[in-house]
């Protein structure tokens, strides 16, 4: 292990995608850089945050501890104490030779599965085409749920569909099963998440969906008067229906009309 | 001849006769001495029960049950069918056999002396028993000791067609020979290793005919794939007709569920699969199962066309929510139910 002042040139992460936070811009220009960054011979391998600080403040020259292995596996073993982003992982797993791709991807506590291969060599060859902002802000385990697509414009769709992190995992979720049951389409329409949600849950859960709608007919035919509400399970495990009623001295009959509602409910949908 | 990667064999009982005959019985690359219950992985181990070998079923909670006592011999198959929860849990192939014999035979013969009335014991629980039975023939065991038994079954449930044990036992009245079964294109695509339908089907004649012991039938997991209706009525109607005259207790009903995570395991291990195709959705008890609705549908087919051909068997839902029971048979029906209702048939 060297220390030395170094001008740093080669990065392991593309510079260009390292944000810096205010405060730490704020620091580094003040007090320079207090914690070495770490290199591997010409390479930086770890501290791009704060060399990207410095390089802003005009300090051309960082301090830098050198350390000896393989670049993308130490880099793996230095950020063990924090979730890495998406293009942090794809773009060091492009630099990782074949060999070690495997040893990499558990040290990310990811799987080694063929698909997930499938899908890292991919991104490390698109996500600069990416928006970085929907890139990074997909977390990986919805990464891994989408890695078994084998459609890759069916990838790039998802990452550029406009939604909040839970929809996206839900979508991410349908179209897993819907590929287990052979149903995925080549192109969907959809432009947001919730549009997709909508659509994929029409194809993955055909019989949830007919009962829903059947359900959701037979209510907008019934007049249900104020003071009854009631909710069914959504999935119809639990079959029946969980009704509330507000009653009133002046308003007792609505236990019997609550009846009559269920009756004819009950007579419509079989599947509760 | 069962092959294994590694033997591995507890310390405490490397001196076991049945050790011996079971190294014997396999073949094995390497061999090694390990202590404990834990298998170390890719092989069979060898080693002691060091809790209880006859157990309550482990009727999930949330689920209906029939009030079945179980043998834990081990775990593990020999077989590789896709849907199987046990290949899940001992990583694909392992296999665990406990030996100390002594202490199961104890523990059967108490059995029967604190239980009153009927007792229906089952080996059929973590793994296909009669797959392994040439290696380990416990059953064969467990028949002798329970041949005086009152009111008693011992339920050996298999997809294979080996009976050669139940044919040579002394008396094997108080034996139900169950074979799970399922249409046979299933069979070919799903159930690896494991015999045909037409050979589990001459199999049950052949000990029902030869050695007078009763029947019992499993379909179990149902697997709706295309055609079911039309391919499952197939297998009843051959039922049907080869077992004519013969004595079925039971017939139970089941469709595919799994826990949680499964489905990546099946992933990894059957990647092109169809298994998965169905609509899932977690139960009350934890469990992912077809939907409701459709699991209802399925039983009522089952069970119309089977009370139709088997009038005289029992025919019953295994490991069911008591919501679609509920439903089956318009009326709450509980574990107590259930429990009358198979045991009235070994009586
Ligand atoms: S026979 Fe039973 S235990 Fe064996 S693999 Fe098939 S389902 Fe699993």
């Amino acid at each position: 292990m060297t220390n030395s002042n170094q001008k740093p040139q080669n990065f392991l992460l593309p510079l260009d995608m390292v944000t810096v936070s205010p405060a730490l811009e704020r620091s580094v220009r003040q007090r320079g850089i207090l914690v070495p960054a770490i290199g591997c011979g010409q390479l930086i391998i770890d501290g791009h945050q704060r060399i990207k600080a410095a390089l802003q403040a005009g300090q051309s020259h960082v301090p830098v501890v050198d350390i000896q292995g393989e670049p993308g596996l130490l880099f793996a073993e230095l950020n063990q104490h924090r979730a890495l982003q998406p293009f942090e992982i794809v773009s060091v797993f492009s630099k990782v030779p074949d060999s070690k791709k495997g040893e990499f991807c558990l040290a990310c506590n990811l799987s080694t599965s063929p698909q997930m291969l499938r899908l890292l060599d991919y991104l490390a060859a698109e996500y600069q085409n990416f928006e970085p902002q929907k890139f990074n802000g997909i977390p990986m385990n919805i990464w891994r749920e989408i890695a078994h697509l084998k459609n890759f414009a069916l990838i790039k769709w998802f990452v550029e569909l406009e939604g909040t992190v839970s929809e996206k995992r839900m979508t991410a979720s349908l179209l897993r099963q819907s590929d287990r049951k052979n149903s995925l389409p080549e192109v969907i329409e959809a432009k947001s998440a919730r549009e997709a949600i909508d659509f994929l849950n029409s194809l993955v859960q055909p019989r949830r969906t007919a009962a829903l709608t059947k359900f959701q007919n037979c209510i907008s035919e019934i007049d249900i008067p104020s003071g009854i509400s009631f909710k069914i399970d959504q999935t119809f495990d639990r079959p029946g229906m969980d009704f509330q009623l507000h009653v009133t001295r002046n308003s007792v009959k609505r236990f019997e009309q609550a009846a009559e509602i269920a009756e004819k409910i009950f007579a419509k949908v079989e599947e509760l | 001849m069962l092959h294994f990667n590694n033997l591995y064999i507890d310390e405490t009982v490397k001196n076991e006769e049945l050790v011996k005959f079971i190294s014997e019985k396999i073949s094995y690359v390497n061999l090694h001495f390990v202590s404990g219950e834990n298998h170390p992985g890719d092989g069979i181990l060898l080693t002691r029960n060091r809790g209880a070998f006859v157990k309550p079923c482990p009727g999930q909670k949330g689920s209906v049950c029939c009030g079945y006592w179980v043998v834990e011999w081990g775990l593990g198959c020999p077989f590789g069918c896709e849907y199987c929860i046990i290949q899940n849990y001992t990583g694909a192939g392992d296999i665990t056999l406990f030996v100390n014999w002594e202490d199961c035979k104890r523990e059967i013969i108490e059995l029967r002396q604190k239980v009153k009335g009927p007792i229906r014991l089952g080996t059929g629980q973590f793994g296909d028993p009669m797959a392994l039975e040439k290696i380990y023939p416990l059953n064969t065991q467990i028949i002798d000791w329970t041949r005086d038994f009152e009111d008693f079954t011992l339920e050996i449930k298999t997809k294979s067609d080996y009976i050669e044990p139940i044919l040579l036992a002394e008396s094997a009245k108080h034996v139900t020979m169950a074979f799970s079964l399922n249409p046979l294109w299933l069979i070919d695509k799903l159930e690896h290793g494991a015999a045909s339908l037409e050979e589990r089907l001459l199999a049950a004649r052949k000990v029902a005919t030869q050695k007078n012991c009763s029947l019992a039938f499993h379909f179990d997991p149902i697997i709706p794939l295309a055609n079911w209706q039309q391919s499952y009525e197939e297998v009843f109607n051959l039922m049907a007709a080869k077992l004519k005259d013969l004595r079925v207790n039971w017939i139970s009903l089941g469709t595919f569920r799994f826990p949680k995570g499964f489905q990546e395991y099946v992933e990894k291990y059957h990647p092109d699969t169809q298994i998965l195709s169905e609509e899932f959705y977690p139960s009350e008890d934890g469990k992912i199962r077809y939907f409701r609705p459709f699991r209802e549908k399925i039983y009522n087919f089952a069970r119309e066309k089977l009370e139709k051909l088997f009038p005289e068997t029992a025919i019953y839902i295994c490991m069911e929510t008591p919501h679609v029971w509920e439903r089956l048979n318009q009326a709450k029906f509980l574990s107590a139910d259930l429990k009358k209702l198979l045991d009235a048939r070994i009586k």
